[in-house]
């Protein structure tokens, strides 16, 4: 004690007693005025020199992170891919049922102009188009009640093209794009006939080609060319548009040349007419429900 | 009147030792506030200022040492500290109460120093404990789970404070020596 009282100099007691003194006029001066002038005075120093300490604590704890942190950011890297992926997946499943929902929406327009068309719906899988062929396929076969010799059309009743092979859950839709295939087809102008095949011929793509219509033809722009009406195809589903037109070889009948109705390029889901009425088929179907009752005659008697 | 203003090369190692100590307790400040301001360590805030002005306040003597206390306390008063007015008596009184012991009874090395430096913490921590528990603004359970864990990670800080003053201290020493 006697040491401590040796040490215990005048300066020490001083500086105690500012000490209390400081702390006791600081409470007051605080309670009384709130923030003292002194107060702001050093804030304001302090201030830059904090701010550029933050400046350097936020360099350090960016580069901690890259260093420390990338097995945790790679791994939050990883899953946020993954919900990029299920989002994806469920933005396109959206996207297919909507345009679906737009594509049935539209055959069910079709479907009230023409109550008698029976349809099944089909997405294309693949396309096996060269410049000598125009085909592809469906998903759908003989198990949907599909057969060769069905027309596929679209939402907007324009004719895509015939079953012309098939499968138990595929088929094989040849265009009208294809040089195979023939469609027995009029103007809808003036109802003169002809037949439309495709056109490989005339060095543009993508086009048909309506042949055997009589030198008497009036062929304007834009005429329309629908289907005459068959026991293949139904009657009236626009085939495509007139573009240009001139005599053929023989100089003695006219062709036109044709803008397909379907846009081939954005296809995905097609429509199969699955039956229909027409005047052949009502004979047809005639005749079938005929024989039976023939046949029933006698066993009823 | 020239030679007056003249400032010898043992003044200015003193200039330099007492700036190096005042950049030591502005860089704790600066860890404490900023660096450790929202976040924390092993679940507390550390608190490296009284680490800080107890090492330098044993090493350099109850007088000097006992200035230093005093005036880096109202600095740390005035910018703001959580701790107020109670900060300048606390961190003022007990160091250069530590100084004197450690004068005249311990040996002024490491252990002492760090036992001064636990009661320093403890009591600056204690006085606002208790004053925030009488306004009733804080639980008591928080004295064992907050205050306790506060001192002794603060404490960490002290052999790394400790060594610095040291090596700060001897700036000049060859020229104490002639």
């Amino acid at each position: 004690m006697i040491g401590l009282k040796k040490h215990w100099s005048g300066r020490a007691k001083l500086i105690v007693a500012l000490a209390l003194i400081l702390a006791a006029v600081t409470a007051i001066a605080s309670g009384l005025f709130g923030t003292t002038w002194a107060e702001k005075a050093v804030q304001t120093v302090l201030t830059p020199i904090r701010g550029g300490f933050a400046s350097i604590t936020r360099q350090i704890e960016r580069y901690y992170n890259y260093v420390f942190g990338y097995e945790s950011l790679e791994a939050k890297n990883d899953y946020l891919e993954k919900r990029i992926m299920e989002i994806e997946d469920q933005i396109r499943s959206a996207d297919a049922l909507e345009r679906e929902n737009a594509y049935l929406r539209e055959l069910l327009n079709l479907s009230r102009q023409h109550d008698d068309y029976k349809f099944c719906d089909a997405y294309i899988v693949s396309w096996d188009s060269s410049s000598w062929k125009s085909t592809f396929t469906i998903g759908k076969g003989t198990n949907a009640g599909l057969e060769t010799g069905m027309v596929a059309v679209t939402q907007y009743g324009q004719v895509v093209g015939m079953i012309t092979e098939i499968g138990a859950n595929w088929a094989t839709v040849t265009t009208v794009m294809d040089t195979s295939l023939e469609i027995s087809a009029s103007l809808a102008s003036s109802g003169h006939t002809g037949v439309v095949q495709g056109d490989y011929t005339s060095g543009e793509r993508g086009k048909l080609r309506m042949i055997y219509l009589p030198s008497e033809a009036v062929l304007r722009n834009n005429d329309q060319v629908v289907t005459t009406g068959s026991t293949v195809y139904p009657k009236d589903l626009i085939i495509g548009y007139v573009i240009d037109a001139g005599y053929d070889e023989t100089g003695v009948a006219k062709y036109a040349l044709l803008e397909p109705a379907a846009d081939f390029d954005t296809l995905e889901q097609i429509f199969i007419i699955t039956d229909f009425v027409s005047e052949q088929n009502e004979a047809n179907r005639a005749t079938d429900t005929s024989e039976p009752t023939d046949a029933s005659e006698p066993t009823g008697n | 009147m020239l030679d007056k203003l003249y400032i010898t090369p043992k003044q200015w190692l003193h200039i330099l030792r007492w700036t190096l100590y005042t950049l030591l307790f502005l860089l704790a400040m600066m860890l404490q506030t900023v660096v450790f301001g929202n976040h924390t360590f092993l679940g507390v805030q550390p608190n490296f200022v009284p680490v800080v002005i107890t090492c330098v306040c044993l090493r350099e003597g109850a007088e000097r040492g006992g200035l230093f206390a005093l005036l880096t306390s109202l600095f740390w008063c005035l910018s703001g500290a959580d701790e107020g007015s109670v900060s300048i008596a606390v961190l003022t009184i007990v160091p250069v109460l530590g100084s004197l012991l450690c004068s005249a009874v311990l040996a002024n090395r490491f252990l002492p120093c760090l036992a001064i430096t636990l009661a320093t913490l403890f009591t600056e921590q204690t006085v606002i404990f208790l004053l925030k528990y009488f306004f009733g603004t804080m639980a008591g359970s928080r004295f064992l789970t907050d205050l306790i864990p506060c001192v002794l990670v603060s404490a960490l800080a002290q052999p790394i404070v400790y060594l610095l003053v040291k090596r700060i201290e001897r700036i000049g020493d060859a020229y104490e020596s002639q």
